[in-house]
């Protein structure tokens, strides 16, 4: 395994994305050290709630950890995964997901470009492209905008879906990319860490949107391949 | 009553004693008889044998309760004229529930004389009475025949009465003569506390039920229709076009009604009373909401012509009555001024048409289903049912925005077996592959689309797909699936031919 590509899954969520992430932090730290991930980074949905106990088991394990939240908005913004390079990004992290949280009721968290904007300091940022078919021009736009201010600290993720575009979405995030002059990486944007958890998620899935199983239909994830992935597989 | 009695009015005078048996704890024994064989000393309950060597010359018929609830339920669908709560009564009683419905035949009775004299003429000895609780109309029924009772009256007319009018059982009945009570009148003076604690909790239960202290609920045999309007006859008639006229007719005034509930109706019941006492209910649905006569009597024009060997018109029908069974909130659909029909509505008014000619089943369309398993993302679906349909997925989310990739114009049924060769691994489209003994160049390939098995249906083993639109030399496309990964199976996995595209 020495000469396989060194891999970071940077995507992953635990189960601290309530209702969508369904593996617990520490099991994902073990699974990714164990398929031979170079690291892990844990991002959870608007909250930093899971890097503790994957912090904790990382240290245990010696092992590479990044911590960092996925910020969703409720603007209409595409996902974004933000990654504190120092201290002061965390804390910069830590007050904007604050600023959110105290808009709002307990247990959700309302976040806008504009706070991202405002707290973009010292955070690394990988966008996400949307569920479904990316929009080509609304992309490049948020890149353009965000690259004012983040410059070399944003990348465009890039995740197959397994839903008989791969390849036509890769070949357009890779235009885009040229085009806005952001760095691609490539992730695989897990909810849990060994294909086998699969019904777990799908049970999830169900809760969340208060339908039985059999009834979830295409609230479904279509197949297991969110889940974390050994460098060759990625590659 | 005695259904022997009814050959009475078959011009039999010189019949001779007539009895009904059946088996009853391995004896035959007399379960009915007519008024000569009382009088010759015959008893219900009386094994055969016995009353054979009393009375020799007596016939014998084999008892059939099956026909003989046939004959009362016929009675109750005839009672249906004048209320429809009627309620079956054991073996051989009814109940009917007049509140309300007094005023259309003039006096109560006028009523009860006018079901009496009806069902003699039918030939059919039939007591009854008429009085404000039902127990107290059973006791009257059964010992004071044609009479009428007033609520205050109660305790006057029972008083008389043996206890048998109580309907008791029959061992408590005779506990009671044991110690001298024998009619109504000599425990409706006893303190009641004791009376309850000798004989039990029912004594008291039916004397209170007969004297209207207690209500007693009658559950009638067919449901209430929430809506109905009736048309009585001076002449029956006969000829179906008639009959459609007159529903017309009825269907006319119901829309009135329809219009102050803002409903419309969904299930019909047209219930037609023939002169000599059979009835006939038609019930016809539609998909939708509806208060439009044409449209109702059409939907009879074509129950009616289905149905017609069955409908034997005989002497005619005398009553018509349309009931709606189940109503629904109908909404007012403002008409623009093209004069344009609505497609959405005469489709319905189509579907309705022909199920009410070819029954409910006769129709079906496909529909969406939610599923990622493409077999299964479609389903048949009675158009009768299409409406509740449209209900559920006015909240759910429009399925077809949220349909995950393109599909194949035809999809198989059964996926077909072809041979796939050199597959690029691990997730590639074959180079070439035969399928129906033809062999197709790939030109192109797009995939693959990863589709798991659904594990609470297939189990937990089932195989992944990976679907690959491919596009041969010649440019035929075809969605080619490869059935399970490579790293899932343990032999080499099968490819299917799934659909193909134009």
């Amino acid at each position: 395994m020495t000469d396989a590509p060194v891999f970071y899954e940077l995507g992953a969520r635990t189960n601290y994305s309530f209702l969508q992430g369904s593996a617990p932090a520490e099991i994902m730290v073990v699974t990714a050290q164990k398929i031979g991930l170079g690291g892990i980074g844990i991002a959870d949905r608007n909250t930093v709630a899971g890097v503790v106990r994957a912090h904790a088991k990382a240290k245990l394990e010696k092992y590479r950890f990044q911590p960092g939240a996925r910020l969703v908005f409720a603007d209409g913004t595409p996902d974004i995964l933000a990654y504190p390079r120092n201290r002061k990004g965390w804390a910069h992290l830590c007050r904007m997901l604050s600023a959110g949280n105290l808009r709002t009721t307990k247990g959700s968290c309302t976040l806008f470009l504009s706070d991202l904007l405002e707290w973009q300091d010292e955070l690394q940022l990988i966008v996400m492209e949307d569920a479904g078919r990316p929009d080509p021009e609304k992309l490049t736009a948020l890149l353009l905008k965000l690259r004012d201010y983040a410059g070399k600290r944003l990348y465009l993720g890039m995740t197959p879906h397994y839903d008989g575009f791969d390849h036509h979405d890769f070949a357009c995030l890779a235009t885009i990319a040229t085009q806005t002059g952001t760095r691609l990486i490539a992730t695989n944007d897990a909810l849990y860490h060994a294909p086998e958890f699969r019904p777990v998620a799908d049970v999830v899935t169900a809760i969340r949107e208060h339908v039985t199983i059999a009834n979830a239909g295409l609230r479904l994830q279509a197949n297991a391949e969110r889940h974390l992935k050994n460098p060759k597989e990625m590659a | 009553m005695k259904w022997g009695a009814s050959w009475l009015s078959r011009k039999r005078p010189d019949h001779p004693p007539l009895v009904f048996v059946d088996r009853i704890q391995n004896a035959m024994r007399i379960v009915a008889l007519d008024a000569r064989a009382e009088k010759s000393g015959l008893k219900r309950g009386q094994g055969l044998a016995e009353a054979r060597a009393m009375c020799p010359d007596i016939e014998i018929i084999p008892a059939d309760p099956v026909a003989d609830r046939a004959l009362l339920t016929s009675l109750a669908d005839w009672c249906d004229r004048y209320t429809p709560l009627v309620a079956l009564d054991g073996e051989n009683g009814l109940y009917l529930d007049i509140t309300g419905c007094v005023h259309l035949h003039g006096s109560e009775k006028a009523l009860l004389n006018d079901i009496l004299s009806r069902l003699s003429g039918l030939g059919i000895e039939a007591r009854g009475a008429l009085a404000s609780s039902a127990g107290l109309s059973w006791a009257m029924a059964h010992y004071r025949s044609g009479d009428i009772a007033a609520p205050q009256e109660a305790e006057e007319v029972l008083s008389p009465l043996p206890l048998a009018a109580l309907r008791l059982p029959l061992e408590v009945i005779q506990t009671l003569a044991r110690v001298g009570l024998k009619t109504v009148g000599d425990i409706i003076t006893l303190p009641r506390a004791p009376l309850a604690r000798r004989f039990g909790p029912s004594v008291l239960l039916r004397l209170d039920q007969a004297l209207g202290f207690e209500d007693e609920p009658l559950s009638p045999r067919l449901p209430v229709a929430s809506l109905s309007v009736e048309r009585r006859l001076a002449s029956p008639i006969q000829d179906e076009d008639d009959i459609l006229e007159l529903t017309l007719q009825l269907a006319k005034s119901l829309r009135q009604r329809f219009e102050e509930r803002e409903e419309g109706g969904r299930l019909f019941e047209l219930v037609l009373f023939r002169v000599d006492g059979r009835v006939f209910r038609i019930r016809a649905a539609t998909s939708a909401a509806s208060r439009d006569p044409e449209r109702i009597s059409a939907l009879y024009r074509e129950r009616l012509q289905a149905i017609h060997d069955d409908l034997d018109v005989g002497y005619g029908f005398e009553i018509l009555r349309l009931c709606v069974l189940k109503t629904e909130h109908y909404a007012v659909v403002q008409e623009d001024f093209s004069g344009a029909s609505d497609t959405g509505r005469s489709l319905s008014a189509f579907a309705d048409r022909v199920m009410a000619r070819f029954g409910p089943e006769s129709l079906s369309t496909l529909i969406l289903q939610e599923s990622h398993v493409p077999e299964r993302a479609a389903a048949f679906l009675p158009v009768s049912d299409m409406s509740r349909l449209s209900a559920a997925e006015k909240t759910g989310t429009p399925i077809s925005a949220a349909l995950p990739s393109t599909r194949p114009l035809r999809l198989f049924r059964h996926p077909e077996r072809v041979d796939a060769i050199a597959a690029e691994l691990p997730e590639g489209a074959p180079a070439s592959f035969k399928w129906r003994r033809t062999t197709y160049q790939v030109a192109r390939a797009e995939g693959p689309e990863r589709i798991a098995g659904e594990w609470w249906v297939d189990g937990e083993d089932a195989l992944t797909r990976d679907y690959f639109r491919v596009e041969d030399a010649d440019g035929r496309r075809f969605w080619l699936f490869r059935d399970g990964l490579y790293s899932q199976a343990a032999v080499s996995p099968k490819w299917f031919m799934h659909g193909i595209f134009a």
